[in-house]
């Protein structure tokens, strides 16, 4: 995985260094879009080919909706004391 | 809008590889791997390129820096503690799942290259619906957590496709919190999934 973030982090370099060269940003917008587009299709496909998780769709659906639940459920409370305490007081930043 | 066209690739990659299509022709072990280098070379490209970013960095205080990490701790001990009640989830996988903070595309993709396909679907569906809560819910979230409650529970997408909504019912001065949180947690995404899968 450790390619993926030194790629990650080229872009980001190019992308400061050409940040003012709109029609270079506005094209590789674009081509993120597709890439994403693409690259759901593929996964899309990936498991369309798997007979297990089609077979288990609404198990890993559960499952998926608990972990978002949980997930939420722990950031806003901790995100709710953290208000209370520090940023309530003076609501100008 | 950018979601539902996500979804309809996926559905129609999903309903072609049911109906037995697949890409085995290509005799490429894996052609996603490498939509996904160009994929994160890109989006390296539109957070370097965003005035906004380096603009709000400049703004910032210390309490600011307190929010990304207050969503990182809820959702890995919200999840942590969720690996308990899933048979067939365990809990590194449960808190990767939870640390795409609602960024689904990469989060699904990198998952199911590290581990299988089943846990990237996982992904997927639950990064998703934290967008859609965040979407809906962000009204009462304020009213009954407080002001950063939404952007607690946007995650990742508080600097773009939830902005709207938080900007709205927490205030302007919450929309710099809510795109510094954003980009930050945007950026950490690949970087503690990676982190987390190391103990394996």
């Amino acid at each position: 995985m450790i390619e993926i973030l030194v790629i990650m982090f080229s872009g980001i370099i190019l992308g400061y260094i050409f940040r003012r060269r709109r029609s270079i940003i506005t094209i590789a917008d674009k081509l993120a879009g597709w890439s994403i587009y693409l690259l759901l299709f593929l996964l899309g496909l990936s498991i369309g080919n798997n007979e297990m998780i089609i077979n288990n769709f609404a198990q890993i659906g559960f499952n998926s909706i608990l972990l978002t639940i949980s997930g939420i459920t722990g950031s806003v409370l901790l995100s709710f004391i953290a208000y209370k305490f520090f940023f309530k007081k003076d609501e100008t930043l | 809008m950018g979601s539902l066209i996500i979804v309809l690739f996926f559905s129609v990659g999903l309903i072609a590889g049911i109906y037995g299509i697949s890409l085995n022709f290509l005799q490429i072990n894996d052609p996603s791997i490498y939509a996904l280098y160009l994929l994160m070379f890109l989006v390296g490209i539109g957070i370097g390129a965003d005035s906004n970013v380096w603009g709000t960095l400049k703004k910032m205080n210390l309490k600011i820096l307190v929010v990304p990490f207050i969503v990182i701790a809820g959702t890995l001990s919200g999840t942590y503690i969720c690996s308990f009640f899933l048979e067939d989830v365990g809990a590194l996988d449960s808190m990767a799942i939870g640390s795409g903070f609602g960024y689904y595309s990469l989060s699904s993709i990198i998952i199911s290259k590290m581990r299988n396909d089943t846990l990237g679907v996982m992904a997927l569906l639950a990064n998703i619906s934290r967008e859609i809560f965040t979407l809906l819910a962000t009204p009462l979230l304020v009213r009954y957590f407080g002001k950063l409650a939404p952007i607690a529970s946007g995650g990742a997408t508080s600097m773009d496709t939830t902005l709207p909504v938080i900007a709205k019912y927490s205030g302007k001065d919450y929309a710099v919190i809510s795109v510094f949180s954003g980009v930050v947690l945007t950026i950490l995404v690949p970087f503690i999934i990676a982190l987390i899968y190391r103990f394996i």
